[in-house]
């Protein structure tokens, strides 16, 4: 497997580096490998692990289909709030497929491609993608929505689409929150600063917006 | 304080301003900016990208020194530069990989004091005297310092907390204490005591996960009705004793979020609006991780208030008993994605919240991108409640290859205006007025170019402040950048003479000093330049009072108190009925101060 773990990492620095020596907070001579030196010897790319890989690529099909959900508000007659939501879920995320995409290609490690449909077309034609990577197999991640969900959600309309929308997004969110928790236990995990600043994010902002939408729900009649 | 900025600017006078006479001509545009905006595709590029700036100079720009610097990776992530703080002629700059330290006796010139390196981000810092309070949030950060990360699950080498350090030797800081907190720090705020001058504080805003109990005893991520010792729904308050800053210890947990449901909502239509006062019965608890943390915490201890940016909520806080901050109001807002920090009018009668929506890593200034979003809210005091009033963000559109979004900034001290610095990432720093708390508007900005023309490389200012006499920016990926404010019709020579009269000995982003002025001629010209940008009151009358100032200025002791004296009772006697009334009264006081 290609990806790069600590082991072979630790031992290299190790030979380079005097470890723990700036615990008395004393200068360079006791530290022979500056930050900089250190990030010019594994080209600009902190150690990460499979999971932090696999955390991404599955992360992407899990955005991907938020950003489909959001699609519907402005066709099925969203109140003006729910809107605003999936108007803001659906930048959000869409940014996120970037970033994660870069964060994936920096590393030459396969990209899905961020759409639902696509994604699938790639599942069904038999392509050679790991599970993880394809939407079809996205749909068993934490949260995802059912296609029976996804169905409902795509036909209801007016007071019926805010209350199907803001139950399966806080479904979805929660899931991506778990994904999130899932991948820290992991590890060696977001020891890269991208990853960690990334997933930290993901759940500040899922998690505000899992409150914000109970409280739409709670003045929305269960259609 | 409300000031008739409104009609101040519908005819903006142009002031040419001696020291004995101010000339008043007048300018047809009120909001007159460049067009089109310079700073609209700029050239791409690390440390040769396209510059443009209005109103206010770059004087100096200083790359991260040696040790914080991979000229072979753009933006490298493990390289950010992050927050500053001010203490003497040195900033202390945070980074992903620990601190350095600048003096800026010269700041045309700044000097590397010490690159100490201490990877653990975000290292926010905050400085108190000879004590260094660094943030360490992520789950790599070491105890010692190392480079190696921290691979285990669990493991006693992680810090995720506050680090202090003993800097009364700049060039050699030492380690004096590491407090682990559950969430780690994300960022820290310093806050002193009226009545404790043995100890300082430390409030810490973690907003990352909750680490496990076997790696800090009493951590605990379940809600709180499930675990009263839950670390959700809190913040954590570190006592440090100053004769012994080893000792520092958190003290107290405070729970501001306890009992938080709805609170007021500014929707697009009326029927989004709810509101619900502090202390009435809310829903159990929140699903998710609902608002569980604050990002920053400004105090403003003039006023006894703390402005608390947490999750979903603008949160006013009562921190007249330090170890526990009681919440005041919660204010939560459709348009407001993540409240981020806070900063208060002099007077405290306003506070302007900003929303780092995405994070800061995201591109949010794009010409698609909604201007209430990742934008700045302006709200009134209205007792213990927040009134809303409107949005400012970053006039200019950004590219998609541009990270930005509105991020930390600071009061410049102009007397009788809310005038601030603010940092928007890739979007540069500007300048805006935000006196009048319905209209804010641009007054200078500086931008650069994206990193890279082609792809998003996060970098851009992560913060930018006032210090004595200078604007100083973090720029994440390029360094340290000064810069001088220009007079322009937007801000008179005299404003900006009285803003540099304002001299901090140390500077905390998320300690608000309180701005006081000392008795000077330009501090009474700030006022007077005001009332004549305004327009509100009569010409004649003002031509007098200038006159007399002019006059007073020119007579030497006794003679220049009696001059003074007169203008000041003239000034006491024609407050009342003037549309300007408090900005007469103001320019009262100073008058007197300097008769006497």
């Amino acid at each position: 497997m290609n990806i790069r773990t600590y082991t072979p990492r630790l031992l290299v620095l190790g030979s380079l580096l005097v470890l723990g020596a700036c615990a008395s907070g004393t200068t360079a001579a006791k530290r022979p490998l500056t930050p900089a030196q250190m990030a010019a010897l594994d080209g600009g790319i902190p150690p990460y692990t499979a999971a932090d890989v696999s955390f991404m690529q599955g992360m992407i099909g899990h955005h991907a289909q938020a950003v489909t959900m959001s699609s519907f508000a402005e066709a099925n007659g969203a109140s003006s709030e729910v809107k605003v939501l999936a108007g803001r879920i659906s930048v959000a995320q869409t940014d996120e497929i970037a970033f994660m995409q870069s964060w994936l290609r920096t590393r030459k490690k396969e990209v899905p491609s961020g759409n639902m449909e696509q994604m699938a077309h790639a599942h069904h034609a038999g392509m050679d993608m790991s599970a993880a990577q394809t939407g079809a197999a996205a749909t068993m991640m934490p949260g995802m929505l059912t296609p029976a969900q996804m169905d409902t959600l795509k036909v209801a309309k007016g007071g019926a689409f805010d209350w199907y929308f803001l139950t399966f997004m806080i479904q979805h969110h929660r899931g991506a929150i778990s994904m999130v928790d899932e991948l820290m236990s992991a590890k060696g995990s977001a020891n890269d600063d991208d990853v960690f600043k990334f997933v930290s994010d993901v759940v500040a902002d899922q998690s505000t917006e899992i409150d914000r939408m109970e409280l739409m729900l709670r003045t929305r009649p269960k259609p | 304080m409300r000031t008739p900025f409104r009609s101040l600017l519908r005819s903006i006078p142009l002031l040419t301003v001696s020291a004995t006479a101010a000339q008043v001509a007048l300018s047809s545009d009120a909001h007159a900016q460049p067009s089109p905006d310079p700073r609209v595709g700029l050239k791409a590029g690390w440390f040769d990208a396209g510059t443009a700036e209005w109103n206010m100079k770059l004087v100096s720009t200083t790359k991260p020194s040696e040790s914080f610097l991979n000229m072979s990776t753009p933006g490298d992530a493990r390289l950010k530069n992050s927050d500053l703080a001010f203490n003497g002629n040195l900033v202390f700059q945070g980074n992903y990989s620990g601190w350095q330290v600048w003096d800026i006796a010269n700041p045309s010139k700044p000097k590397l004091r010490t690159a100490f390196v201490c990877p653990g981000s975000q290292s926010d810092v905050t400085v108190y005297g000879n004590l260094l309070f660094v943030s360490a949030e992520a789950v790599a950060g070491r105890v010692d310092c190392g480079l190696e990360g921290v691979e285990a699950e669990v493991s006693k080498d992680r810090a995720r907390g506050i680090r202090i350090f003993d800097i009364s030797n700049v060039a050699k800081p030492k380690s004096v204490a590491m407090v682990q907190t559950c969430r780690g720090s994300h960022t820290n705020t310093l806050v002193t005591d009226p009545k404790d001058s043995e100890n300082v504080y430390i409030y810490v805003s973690g907003s990352a996960g909750v680490r496990s109990s076997e790696e800090l005893a009493g951590c605990s991520a379940l809600a709180p009705d499930v675990d009263p010792n839950s670390a959700l729904f809190r913040i954590e308050v570190i006592k440090v004793p100053l004769k012994n800053p080893a000792a520092a210890a958190i003290v107290s947990s405070p729970r501001i979020f306890e009992g938080l449901g709805e609170a007021v909502r500014h929707g697009d239509a009326p029927g989004d609006r709810r509101e619900r006062p502090a202390g009435s019965p809310a829903r159990p608890s929140v699903a998710g991780r609902g608002p569980t943390q604050c990002h920053d915490i400004t105090t403003y201890p003039a006023v006894g208030l703390a402005g608390g940016a947490c999750s979903g909520y603008g949160i006013l806080l009562d921190i007249s008993d330090v170890k526990n901050p009681k919440r005041l109001y919660a204010a939560a807002d459709t348009n407001m994605s993540a409240w981020h920090s806070a900063t208060f009018s002099n007077d405290g009668s306003k506070v302007l919240f900003s929303d780092e929506w995405g994070g800061g890593t995201a591109p949010r200034c794009r010409a698609t991108d909604k201007k209430e979003w990742g934008a700045d809210a302006i709200f009134v005091r209205n007792g213990d409640k927040l009134d809303f009033k409107s949005y400012f963000k970053l006039p200019a559109a950004q590219s998609s290859q541009e990270n930005c979004v509105s991020h930390n900034g600071s009061l410049i001290p102009i007397p009788g205006r809310e005038v601030m610095v603010q940092s928007w990432y890739q979007g540069g720093v500007n300048v805006f007025d935000w006196t009048d708390p319905n209209h804010a508007f641009e007054i200078a900005f500086f931008d650069r170019g994206p990193m890279n023309g082609s792809e998003l490389v996060s970098a851009g200012h992560w913060s930018a402040y006032w210090y004595n006499g200078h604007i100083y920016g973090s720029e994440i990926a390029r360094g340290l950048d000064v810069w001088e404010l220009l007079p322009s019709e937007h801000i008179s020579k005299n404003e900006l003479e009285a803003a540099k009269l304002v001299k901090f000995g140390h500077f905390n982003p998320q300690e608000q000093p309180q701005l006081v002025w000392p008795a000077a001629f330009v501090v009474a010209r700030s006022y007077t330049d005001q009332m004549a940008r305004n327009t509100a009151v009569q010409k004649p009358w003002l031509s007098g009072v200038v006159a007399q100032l002019d006059a007073a200025e020119k007579a030497k002791g006794a003679a220049r108190a009696t001059a003074l004296n007169k203008l000041a009772a003239q000034l006491d006697q024609d407050a009342g009925g003037s549309p300007e009334s408090a900005r007469v009264k103001a320019l009262s006081a100073v008058v007197k101060d300097l008769a006497k």
